[in-house]
C-alpha cells in the first residue's frame, strides 16, 4: 500500500510509473470512497492529486479557457470566467451533489467516473471540449472528451493515463442546464441535459443539445436541436417541442421502462433550460 | 388554572451546546482499553439454506474471533417483547442457521480494528442453496402458512347495513416500507467491569428490555447485567427492539473484553427494523348529508422475516380507527404475513401513519362524491370530549379535535383557498390544498402494564436530582422532566438532573420510552414525585424552624415565610443541609404511578401543494399542523417534535421506500436511493397547539412526539388529488407515479 503525494507534474509522472491496477487517482475523493468501499476493497494504494497547483486553475487565453482537472465544483460555480462563456457548465456544478460534495468534487473525477449521471459532461460535449491526458512517462496528447468516455462508469483512458487539463474555446455562445432528480437539490440525475446555443435576434441558431441519463453516457440529441433551431426561448411552441423531446427519448432507450417519465421529465427539464437562456434573450434585448 | 413558571416555557437544553459543537461522545466515538470491534456479517439472500466458511476471515491478522450460529446459545428470542411477559413468538437466534431475508444475521466478525474487521467481513465465505422466497404482501397472501397474525375489531353491525340506501366508497391503497433514518445507525458496546457484570451501553428505547433479552440469552441473571442509555443520534423507533445488543454481548461476554458492535448506513436499512408496509382497502358508508353510518377496512401487513411485531402492528393499526370518528358500525380486519424481507418494528406512529393514510383519503373522496367541504364531512364525524371507546378501550379524554380542524381552517384560510388555489395553474403546474386528521395514544394504558417509578432526591448544595427510567432519543425528554420538575419543586430547572436510564441506578419502568407515555405516565410520575418532595421540605421547615406548613411559599429554590420580622427565607440547599444534621434524614421521595387514563391525542393538517406536470414533482408550498396536546411543555421542543415528524410523513407521501426486487435484494441501501424530504424541499411548518389543560398528564399535557409523524401524508395526497384530479392512496406518489396516471389521462381523453 502506497500514498503517492506528487507536487509537480515529474512527480506526477513518477507516480503514475508506480501505478498499477491497485492503485488509484484521487482527486476529491467522493466517488473514489464510494467505490472502495462498495467493492470492498482493503488493499490498494493512492496517487493524491489535490497537491498539483496546476490540476487547480482556471485560466482564460485569447481563444480559450482551461479548466485544471481538479478544479472543484465550488471553483466552478463561482469562476466569474465559467459564468460568462461556459454558463451551462457553472449551473451544472452548482447543482451536483450537496456543498460538502462541491466542496470536495472535482471536474475531472466528474468526467472520469463516466457515471451516466454525469452533470458536467453534457455541457462539456455540447462546447465540444477537449482533454490533456498525461502519462507516466510525462508526455502530454489531446483528445475529444467524447472520446475519452465510454460511459456505465467506464472511461478510455490507458492504464497510466489521467486527465490534466479540460480545453474550451471561446465564443459567443449561450447556454443552460438543467436536471431532474429524486429531489431539488442533492439528489443524483434521473435526467439532465445542457442546449448550447448562439442567440441571434432572440432565435436560436445552431444549437447544441446533449442528454444525459439516457444511455450510457450523455449523447447529442438531434431530434431536439431541430425542434430549437430557429425558435425563440420564450415563444417555443411547446406541442412541437414534446413532440422532439419524446421522439429523442424514444429513439434513446426505447427499451427501458424508464423511458415513459423519462419523456415527460425531459419535457420539463428542457423548459428549465430555455428558461436559462430566456434570461439570457432577455439581456440581450436589454 | 394556575400560572406555570417553568412548563411551557422556551427553555434551551443543555445538551445542545455540545450537540452543535460536534463535541458530543456518542457510543462510536467511545474507545476503551482493550476494545474490539465487531460487525455482523449479513445474507445476500432472502431465502436459503446456509453454510458458512469462516478460514479465511479468521486468518485477517487482528481477528479475534468469527461466529456463526454453531457458536451462539441455542435459544430463541423476540426482539419486540420488552418485559418477559408479553409472550410474542420467539423465531430469531443471536445469529441464524437460515437465510430469511437480505440482511439477516449470518455471522460476527470480532477484531482489533475496524480495517480487520470490514476485510475478515468481506472474506467470510457464505454459501446458499436458495429456495423461492415470499417478497411482498400479495405473494404472501397466496398462502395461509405465511399468517402471523389475524384479528377482527368490529362495533355495531355492518354487515347488515342497507348498503343500497347508502353512498359507499371503496378506497384501495398502501403504505410503503420505510426506513427510520436516524443519523447515528445502530450500535453497541459492551464490557465487563470491575466486579464482573456485563456492562451493555446501547442507545436504545428500552434498558430492561435489553436486560431482558440478554438475560434470557445467555442464561445470566438480572442482577448482574447493567444497560445503560447511551446519548443517542435518533431512534424514530428504530432503536426501539433490541438489534444489535444480544450479538455485542454475547461477543464481549465470550471473549472477556470490550467489544463495539457498529451498523453502517446499508445494514441500517436492511437488517434491523422497519415501518411495516400495509396494503388496505376502505369502504365507508354515509347518508346524503354525510353522517358516516359504517365502515369496513381490511389491511394485510406485511411483518417481515420474523415475528417481531406481527401482532402490535395489526392491533395498534386497529384501534386508532375507532377513535377519531364516531362510527357506529366498523369492522376492522387486519393481519400480518410473514415475508422474505426485513422484519418489522415500532416506528414513530406505529400504526397510525398506515391507518390514516388511505382512511383520510376515502374521506375526502367520500366529500367530492356528496359535493362537500372535506371539513365540513370531518366536523359532522369527529369524536367529541368524553367520547367512549366503541370497542371498550380507554376513554378518549378530552379530545379536541373539532378545535383542530377549526382552528386549521382559519389559520390556514382553508375556504378561500380551497376555492381560488387552481386559479393559480399554469401551463406547467397544477396548485391544490388538502387537509387530513389523526389520531393516536397515550401510552399503553388498556393493553399493557403501563406504570413507572421515581426517585427524587434534594442535596444540601441546593440541586435536585430524579431517577427515572427515560431515554432522550434526542427530542429533549430529559429537559422536558426538568420542567416538569423544576415546576413542582419551585426551582431553576438547571439546578435538577434527570439521570436517563441504567438498569442498576434507575428505579423500574415497566415500559421505556415508547407508545406516547413519557411526557403523559413518566412525566406526570415526575410531577407527582417533585410535589411529594416538595412537601417533606416543607414539612422539613415546620421541624427546622417552628413555622405553619400551610403559611410557607416556595419561590425559586427557597422556602419563604412571613415571619414577625419581616419574611424569613431559607434556601433548599440550607434547609437539605440542616435537616440532615438536626435529623438524621435526607430529603427524598418515591413514588410508584401507574395513569388512570389512557386519552386520545389529536391533530388536523392543511397543505397546499405545486405539481409539476412535466416531471411529476410535488413540492409542498405550506403545511399549517394544529395539535390537541393539553398543554405544551416547551414550544421549542414541541415545535420541533411537529417539524420533524412533518419531515418523516411528507417523505412517507412523496420519497421514501425501502424497494426490493423480486428476489427479495434491497434497491436502496443507502441515502442515494433512498431519498428523504431534505431542507431544500422542505417547507416552513406552521404548529398551532390546541392547549386545554385537561389531562391526567403533567399540567394536563398529553403526547405529541409521535402523532405529529401521520397526518401531513394524507394532507399531501388529498391536495395532489384535488390539484390533478387524481385518487392517489398508493404512497409513496411519486413523479413517476404522477407521470403515469397524467399520461394516462391524456390517453384515455383523446380516445
Amino acid at each position: 500500500m502506497n500514498f503517492f503525494m506528487p507536487r509537480n507534474l515529474e512527480e506526477l509522472a513518477d507516480a503514475l510509473k508506480e501505478k498499477d491496477e491497485n492503485t488509484y487517482l484521487c482527486a476529491g475523493g467522493t466517488d473514489l470512497v464510494i467505490h472502495l468501499r462498495a467493492r470492498k476493497k482493503f488493499h490498494y494504494s493512492l496517487i493524491d492529486l489535490t497537491h498539483l497547483e496546476e490540476l487547480k486553475k482556471i485560466e482564460e487565453t485569447q481563444n480559450e479557457i482551461l479548466i485544471g482537472a481538479a478544479v472543484t465544483m465550488t471553483q466552478l460555480e463561482k469562476s466569474p470566467v465559467i459564468r460568462k462563456y461556459i454558463p451551462a457548465l457553472a449551473k451544472a456544478a452548482s447543482m451536483v451533489g450537496s456543498t460538502q460534495i462541491r466542496n470536495r468534487a472535482t471536474v475531472g473525477g466528474n468526467v472520469a467516473n463516466a457515471s451516466q449521471s454525469s452533470d458536467t459532461t453534457p455541457v462539456l460535449l455540447a462546447y465540444g471540449a477537449e482533454a490533456v491526458v498525461y502519462n507516466e512517462k510525462g508526455s502530454k496528447r489531446i483528445a475529444p472528451v467524447d472520446d475519452l468516455i465510454e460511459g456505465l462508469e467506464k472511461n478510455l483512458l490507458k492504464d497510466r493515463e489521467m486527465l490534466l487539463q479540460f480545453v474550451v474555446k471561446k465564443g459567443t455562445a449561450r447556454s443552460g442546464f438543467a436536471k431532474v432528480g429524486s429531489r431539488k437539490a442533492v439528489t443524483i440525475s434521473k435526467i439532465n441535459g445542457c442546449v448550447k446555443t448562439e442567440l441571434i435576434d432572440g432565435k436560436m441558431q445552431q444549437a447544441t443539445v446533449y442528454l444525459g441519463a439516457v444511455g450510457a453516457k450523455a449523447s447529442r440529441a438531434p431530434l431536439i436541436e431541430e425542434a430549437l433551431e430557429g425558435e425563440s426561448p420564450a415563444d417555443i411552441c411547446m406541442e412541437k417541442l414534446k413532440e422532439a423531446v419524446y421522439g429523442q427519448i424514444e429513439a434513446n432507450i426505447p427499451t427501458r421502462a424508464s423511458k415513459h417519465y423519462k419523456k415527460s421529465a425531459a419535457l420539463g427539464l428542457m423548459d428549465d433550460i430555455l428558461e436559462d437562456l430566456r434570461a439570457d434573450a432577455g439581456e440581450v434585448e436589454r | 388554572m394556575k400560572e406555570l413558571n417553568y412548563v411551557g416555557k422556551r427553555l434551551i437544553r443543555e445538551d445542545v451546546y455540545d450537540k452543535a459543537r460536534g463535541k458530543t461522545q456518542y457510543t462510536c466515538d467511545r474507545k476503551l482499553e482493550g476494545m474490539l470491534y465487531a460487525k455482523l456479517v449479513l445474507s445476500e439472500k432472502a431465502l436459503a439454506e446456509i453454510s458458512v466458511s469462516t478460514e479465511k476471515a479468521e486468518q485477517v491478522p487482528g481477528i479475534h474471533a468469527v461466529y456463526t450460529h454453531k457458536d451462539v446459545p441455542k435459544k430463541k428470542y423476540n426482539p419486540h417483547n420488552w418485559t418477559a411477559g408479553i409472550g410474542a413468538l420467539e423465531d430469531m437466534y443471536i445469529l441464524s442457521e437460515k437465510a430469511r431475508y437480505v440482511g439477516d444475521h449470518l455471522a460476527l466478525v470480532v477484531g482489533e480494528t475496524k480495517e480487520a474487521v470490514e476485510e475478515a467481513a468481506s472474506l467470510v465465505e457464505i454459501t446458499y442453496r436458495e429456495e423461492e422466497p415470499v417478497i411482498g404482501i400479495e405473494a404472501a397472501r397466496k398462502s395461509r402458512e405465511n399468517l402471523a397474525f389475524e384479528k377482527e375489531s368490529k362495533c355495531g353491525d355492518f354487515d347488515s347495513l342497507p348498503l343500497d340506501q347508502l353512498i359507499v366508497e371503496e378506497t384501495a391503497g398502501s403504505t410503503q416500507a420505510i426506513h427510520h433514518a436516524p443519523i447515528e445507525p445502530h450500535i453497541s458496546l459492551s464490557a465487563i467491569d470491575e466486579t464482573g457484570n456485563l456492562v451493555i451501553w446501547t442507545p436504545c428505547q428500552t434498558v430492561f428490555m435489553i436486560r431482558n433479552h440478554v438475560c434470557s440469552l445467555l442464561d445470566l441473571p438480572y442482577t448482574k447485567v447493567r444497560v445503560i442509555k447511551a446519548v443517542m443520534g435518533g431512534s424514530f423507533g428504530g432503536k426501539g427492539l433490541t438489534v444489535v445488543e444480544s450479538a455485542c454481548a454475547f461477543a464481549a461476554w465470550t471473549l472477556k473484553r470490550p467489544v463495539m458492535l457498529y451498523m453502517d448506513r446499508p445494514a441500517d436499512i436492511m437488517a434491523t427494523r422497519r415501518r411495516n408496509p400495509g396494503d388496505m382497502t376502505v369502504k365507508t358508508a354515509v347518508t346524503k348529508d354525510g353522517k358516516i353510518v359504517g365502515r369496513y377496512i381490511d389491511c394485510d401487513f406485511d411483518g417481515g422475516a420474523y415475528y417481531t411485531n406481527a401482532s402490535a402492528i395489526a392491533m395498534a393499526f386497529s384501534k386508532k380507527l375507532f377513535r377519531l370518528y364516531r362510527v357506529e358500525n366498523q369492522t376492522v380486519r387486519a393481519r400480518t404475513y410473514y415475508t422474505n424481507t426485513t422484519p418489522g418494528g415500532s416506528c414513530r406512529g406505529y400504526g397510525s401513519p398506515q391507518a390514516h393514510a388511505v382512511t383520510e383519503v376515502n374521506l375526502d373522496q367520500i366529500a367530492d362524491r356528496l359535493g362537500m367541504d372535506p371539513c365540513q364531512l370531518r366536523l359532522k364525524n369527529v369524536v367529541q370530549p368524553g367520547d367512549d371507546d366503541p370497542t371498550g378501550g380507554t376513554n378518549l379524554g378530552d379530545a379536541r379535535i373539532r378545535e383542530c380542524i377549526l382552528k386549521g381552517m382559519e389559520e390556514f384560510g382553508w375556504e378561500e383557498r380551497r376555492a381560488h388555489v387552481r386559479e393559480k395553474n399554469t401551463r406547467r403546474y397544477a396548485y391544490g390544498v388538502g387537509m387530513a386528521c389523526a389520531t393516536h395514544g397515550n401510552g399503553y394504558k388498556g393493553g399493557y402494564p403501563d406504570f413507572t417509578n421515581v426517585h427524587a432526591q434534594l442535596h444540601p448544595d441546593g440541586t435536585a436530582e430524579f431517577r427515572i427510567a427515560v431515554h432522550d432519543q434526542g427530542c429533549g425528554t430529559v429537559m422536558t422532566m426538568q420542567q416538569i420538575g423544576a415546576e413542582a419543586l419551585h426551582m431553576d430547572v438547571y439546578r435538577i438532573r434527570v439521570y436517563e436510564a441504567d438498569t442498576f441506578q434507575s428505579p423500574y419502568d415497566s415500559a421505556g420510552t415508547q407508545a406516547s407515555r413519557v411526557t403523559f405516565v413518566c412525566g406526570r410520575a415526575v410531577q407527582e414525585a417533585g410535589e411529594a418532595l416538595l412537601e417533606k421540605i416543607k414539612k422539613a421547615c415546620v421541624s427546622l424552624y417552628g413555622w405553619e406548613k400551610d403559611r410557607i411559599r416556595a419561590e425559586d429554590g427557597t422556602m419563604r415565610y412571613p415571619g414577625a420580622d419581616g419574611e424569613e427565607v431559607h434556601t433548599y440547599g440550607e434547609i437539605s443541609k440542616q435537616y440532615e444534621k438536626k435529623f438524621s434524614r435526607y430529603l427524598h421521595a418515591e413514588v410508584e404511578y401507574e395513569p388512570d387514563s389512557n386519552p386520545g391525542v389529536y391533530c388536523a393538517a392543511f397543505a397546499e401543494v405545486k405539481v409539476d406536470l412535466y416531471t411529476g414533482q410535488t413540492q409542498v408550498l405550506d403545511l399549517v399542523c394544529v395539535h390537541d396536546v393539553g398543554q405544551c411543555m416547551n414550544y421549542t421542543l414541541s415545535e420541533g417534535q411537529v417539524e420533524g415528524g412533518a419531515q418523516m410523513s411528507l417523505g412517507q407521501a412523496l420519497f421514501e421506500e425501502i424497494a426490493y426486487n423480486g428476489k427479495g435484494d434491497v434497491r436502496s441501501r443507502n441515502f442515494s436511493k433512498y431519498h428523504m424530504i431534505n431542507a431544500p424541499d422542505m417547507p416552513k411548518v406552521r404548529s398551532v397547539f390546541i392547549e386545554n389543560h385537561h389531562s391526567d398528564g403533567p399540567y394536563g399535557a398529553k403526547s405529541l412526539g409521535e402523532v405529529v409523524a401521520v397526518a401531513p401524508a394524507p394532507a399531501v395526497a388529498n391536495a395532489i388529488n384535488f390539484a390533478i384530479g387524481s385518487r392517489f392512496a398508493h404512497y409513496p406518489i411519486t413523479p413517476e407515479k404522477v407521470v403515469a396516471w397524467l399520461e394516462n389521462k391524456e390517453h384515455t381523453r383523446g380516445r
